[in-house]
């Protein structure tokens, strides 16, 4: 290959790196804290954050208008004139010039599309930075501080509380399956509400669960959250305070909650009630709030009464409806399920009743007539919806014990701590090395110089395209990296010297050089990328970071010191014109 | 051509020097056996520290208010809805005391601060428990300073801990950034929740809750540590069989079965110094042990390489001349190559703490042992394996030239 094409090549690669490491050089220098606190919220916590955010502008912008009509908005409202210029044109009407207040209200046929344009612009930002904390290097625990947590789940156990209750399990493979598919949708909703920043959520092998929560979490509460039993009731749905607080809510959207999602005001409805979020399912099987519903705090039914339930069709108009069965055992309590349940809906017939499991509201239906015999069914909803809510109420029965099986605390400050140490070592690290090669080989260590610290850029980036997590042993990783990727600049260059012993001119010792130190420097570097690929997909933790970055050195050490460091070497010879070699400190 | 260096006359010492270093490791790990980390032993280990609050925040606003204590200054992030979204900077520089720095705090809207001790300096870094959430609500934050006036020490941590079984503590770091480190195992029975809160409760008791708070705890079930062990061992053979395999495609048997010696020496001295130091054997220590592998393969290969390529073209028939040339020829490598590692390595040993200092001790040792087992141990096996060698380049090219003096 010619020099042009191999030095195309090279500059391609380190754009491309460049491109991999953007994302992550504007999430953690670019994007402010309070920012990426948002972007890392729950969608929940961005969608209310941009809707009221929205309504503020909204009324921002009417006052300005009511005001002085022709007053013209500053640019960061430009957004809203370039979407209100775009309307004209729709329209085929004439676009106003200068765009005043009322020229831009004036574009928007009512205030929800407005409403709707601008909640769509904070929405957006959000969603940009929180995709560029995807698409970057994160943090370790290790670094950042944070909880991780891995749960056993004793699928057994719940098999066997299964057998004894109802028939004999048929597929007792696709039964611990779904049990654990359920104890992570659980779990995941669970954390979710507690609204901690980007929690990571998933299975490990057939029966463990991961979680890990970056940042400062309350240990007991996380607990608390994964050992406590699902909590599923019915509860009677108070419509006189739920319009009362939809009343309030609309005012003062802003106002209403506050961090740990309580009422700040809590005398706005009945003191026996609490306000609860409605939820449904979205496009992607995520929870979505779409109101608020108050319901009585009395608690009209425990979720332990229910024995099963099954998603079948109405026999007369053929839609979809859920039925479950009630315990009719006393089991020495004084009432069964059936009987409460009978007696609560004889009681309280023509209101509604709301489904309420892990403090969300699921579903709620009305009482047509009283309930007796343990046979409920509810419907007047899609198959889908019917069977989400089916799985709501296997919860109640369809329990996996979960066991804590380790649990990691990790102090921030700590984290903070590990940071400046693991920096400071790679600097001095690498300075040392690098003074080092300078010193021992004069030109050529320059060129070592180049390579290592473009070893280094190609590294990060390669980290950052595959989304890794950054963790004191992978900067570890990487410091043996610059050590040992230093070798095969070694091995050329010692190659070298002894081509120029034996009287070979700058060119012809070099090109017998790299040709020579090919096969050595390949070998013993394949074998320690198996080694180093084989940890990474076996180790678990702090071994899998280390492998990792090893086996990225690797290449990218191979890569630099073989085609970057021997172009500079060919640039040198051909182009400045060299004809002697500084080497080493004998051979001139 | 540079001056033959005669390794092969240290062969018989280099193997005896290390049969003796891991027979005495053997023996070291059958009488003191290995200080096995929390990885490979379960139970809870919780590092902790007793230091004064000297200032409690508590908010009851809509927003979302985050404390960020760093070593240079405290950050509260402010998002969400009901307040203008900003990060709000205090560097500890600007902020000389408590008080100056809570002033600066009641400033932002809706929080109340409350001064305990409004002397404290902020100089030495503020800093709350780690398992407690830093949001801002209505239970007090608790912000904690470096206090040297708190006179405790590691005998009273254990006598708090009298009622708990089997409690070994130990004091990390000195003076008022002190810490302590309590390890526990498992009872028949417990969970991580009851041991946690079994030892919280005793802490609180004694120090009071105000005092204490945790910097790290870390808790490992039996069952995890049980599968652990098992895939670790699979991990080191598997690793050790690949890195054969590949070194019989590109070598001959015998070169390939010397790198895997020499691999294998370089683990057992590891180990033997391990056992010898007393270091905690963690999965950290195990890939330094993995690292090493790959490093020490890494230098073996590159002899190996030379060996081979030299046996086409010195003329002896005596293999130990081809190894001995090859050794010298790649001394300066194998010398340069292990102290700029060693530049690297060092430095992590010099600027770390904790599990990574560790990490960085036994790579050290690794990396001079795979240094002079690529040398000698693999030196001494091919070798060995090699004494009747007859060298097929030189009898077919040369033996007319040959002149005999035996009939």
């Amino acid at each position: 290959m010619n020099k042009r094409t191999r030095f195309v090549i090279i500059l391609a690669v380190l754009a491309v790196c460049f491109w991999f490491l953007w994302p992550s050089i504007s999430w953690y220098v670019r994007t402010p804290k309070d920012e990426q606190t948002l972007a890392l919220g729950s969608l929940e916590k961005i969608k209310d954050y941009s809707t009221v955010k929205a309504s503020e502008d909204v009324n921002a912008i009417k006052k300005i208008a009511n005001e002085k009509s022709d007053t013209v908005l500053d640019a960061s409202y430009d957004y809203l004139v370039k979407a209100a210029k775009k309307n004209y044109k729709a329209d085929n009407k004439k676009v106003a010039e200068p765009m005043t207040v009322s020229a831009v209200l004036g574009a928007f046929s009512n205030e929800k599309e407005l409403l709707d344009v601008i909640e769509a612009k904070y929405r957006e930002s959000i969603l940009k930075a929180k995709n560029r904390y995807t698409n970057s290097v994160k943090l370790g625990l290790d670094l950042s501080g944070g909880m991780n947590i891995i749960v056993h789940a004793d699928l057994e156990a719940a098999l066997a509380a299964q057998s004894d209750s109802n028939a004999a399990i048929a597929d007792p493979a696709a039964f611990k399956k779904e049990a654990m598919a359920q104890a992570i949708e659980t779990l995941t909703s669970r954390i979710d509400k507690f609204g901690l920043s980007s929690p990571v959520i998933r299975q490990q092998g057939e029966d463990r669960i991961y979680i890990e929560i970056p940042g400062a979490a309350d240990g007991e509460s996380v607990n608390t959250l994964i050992m406590g039993k699902g909590i599923l009731n019915f509860r009677l749905v108070d419509n006189d305070a739920t319009d009362k607080f939809n009343q309030y809510y609309q005012t003062h959207a802003a106002s209403t909650f506050n961090a740990d999602g309580n009422l700040i005001d809590p005398s706005i409805i009945p003191a026996d009630c609490e306000v609860i979020g409605l939820y449904t399912k979205d496009d992607y099987g995520l929870d979505e709030r779409i109101g608020y519903l108050a319901v009585k705090k009395e608690i009209a039914l425990d979720g332990k009464y229910i024995k099963s339930a099954q998603v079948t069709s109405d026999n007369i108009t053929n839609r979809p409806q859920v039925t479950f069965v009630l315990s009719a055992d006393r089991n020495g309590e004084e009432l069964s399920g059936a009987e409460i349940f009978a007696n609560f809906t004889g009681a309280h017939v023509g209101e509604n009743l709301a489904i309420v499991s892990d403090n969300k509201i699921k579903s709620y239906a009305r009482i047509n007539e009283k309930i007796g015999g343990g046979q409920v069914a509810i419907s007047g909803f899609s198959v889908e919806e019917a069977q989400n809510l089916q799985k709501v109420l296997q919860t109640a029965w369809l329990a996996v014990p979960l066991e804590v099986e380790s649990q990691q605390v990790i102090g921030a400050s700590l984290g903070d701590q590990a940071i400046r140490q693991g920096v400071k070592a790679l600097i001095v690290g690498l300075i040392a090395v690098l003074a080092f090669m300078l010193i021992y080989y004069l030109g050529a260590g320059f060129n070592a110089i180049v390579a290592q610290v473009l070893n280094m850029y190609i590294m990060f980036a390669i980290l950052s395209a595959f989304n890794l997590t950054l963790t004191l042993s992978s900067i570890a990783g990487m410091i043996l990296t610059v050590g040992m990727s230093v070798d095969a600049n070694v091995i050329i260059f010692e190659r070298i010297k002894e081509e120029l012993r034996s009287g070979k001119s700058r060119a012809a010792s070099i090109a017998a050089g790299f040709d020579n130190a090919f096969w050595a420097i390949m070998d013993s570097n394949i074998t320690t990328f198996i080694a180093a690929i084989f940890l990474s997909q076996l180790g678990t933790g702090s071994i899998q970071g280390f492998a990792v970055s090893l086996a990225i050195g690797v290449v990218s050490s191979v890569f630099t010191a073989l085609v970057v460091s021997r172009l500079m070497f060919d640039f040198q010879t051909d182009v400045i014109g060299k004809k002697n070699m500084s080497i080493s400190w004998r051979i001139k | 051509m540079k001056k033959v260096i005669h390794f092969s006359k240290c062969f018989v010492g280099a193997v005896v020097l290390s049969s003796v270093l891991i027979i005495s490791g053997i023996f070291s790990v059958v009488t003191r056996g290995i200080n096995f980390g929390l990885d490979f032993k379960p139970g809870m280990i919780e590092e902790f520290r007793i230091d004064p609050t000297v200032l409690e925040l508590t908010y009851n606003g809509s927003a979302t208010i985050k404390v960020d204590p760093a070593s240079t200054g405290l950050d509260l992030v402010i998002s969400g809805v009901g307040a203008e979204n900003r990060t709000v900077s205090l560097p500890y520089a600007e902020n000389k005391t408590v008080a100056e720095l809570a002033e600066k705090i009641s400033g932002v809207e809706g929080i109340v601060t409350k001064v305990l001790d409004g002397n404290a300096a902020t100089a030495d870094g503020l800093f709350v428990n780690s398992a407690v959430s830093t949001t801002l609500g209505a239970n007090p934050l608790r912000i904690h300073a470096a206090d040297e006036s708190v006179n405790v020490n590691a005998d009273d941590v254990r006598a708090a801990l009298k009622d708990i079984e089997g409690a070994d503590v130990k004091t990390l770091g000195s003076g008022k950034n002190a810490s302590y480190q309590i390890r526990l195992g498992i009872a028949e029975g417990e969970t991580q929740k009851s041991i946690q809160e079994k030892t919280n409760h005793a802490l609180s008791a004694a120090f009071g809750e105000d005092k204490v708070s945790i910097v790290k705890s870390d808790f490992i079930g039996s069952q995890f540590s049980k599968s652990l062990i098992r895939d670790s061992i699979i991990l080191v053979l598997a690793t050790l069989v690949l890195i054969w395999l590949y070194s019989t495609i590109r070598f001959h048997w015998d070169f390939a079965l010397a790198a895997v010696i020499a691999i294998i020496h370089d683990s057992l001295i590891m180990v033997t110094f391990i056992t010898w130091s007393q270091m905690e054997f963690s999965t950290t220590t195990l890939a330094a042990i993995l690292t090493i592998i790959g490093y020490s393969i890494n230098a073996t290969v590159v002899i190996l390489d030379r060996v081979r390529y030299n046996m086409a073209l010195v003329e002896s028939d005596k293999f130990v001349d081809i190894l001995n040339i090859s050794l010298s020829e790649t001394l300066s490598r194998s010398i340069i190559t292990t102290m700029t590692t060693l530049f690297a390595v060092v430095s992590l040993f010099v600027f770390t703490t904790g599990t990574i200092h560790d990490f960085a001790l036994a790579l050290i040792v690794g990396l001079i042992s795979g240094a002079y087992s690529s040398i000698f141990i693999a030196g001494a096996f091919i070798a060995c394996a090699r004494r009747n060698f007859v060298n097929k380049g030189l009898t077919t090219s040369k033996s007319n030239n040959v002149v005999q003096f035996e009939a």
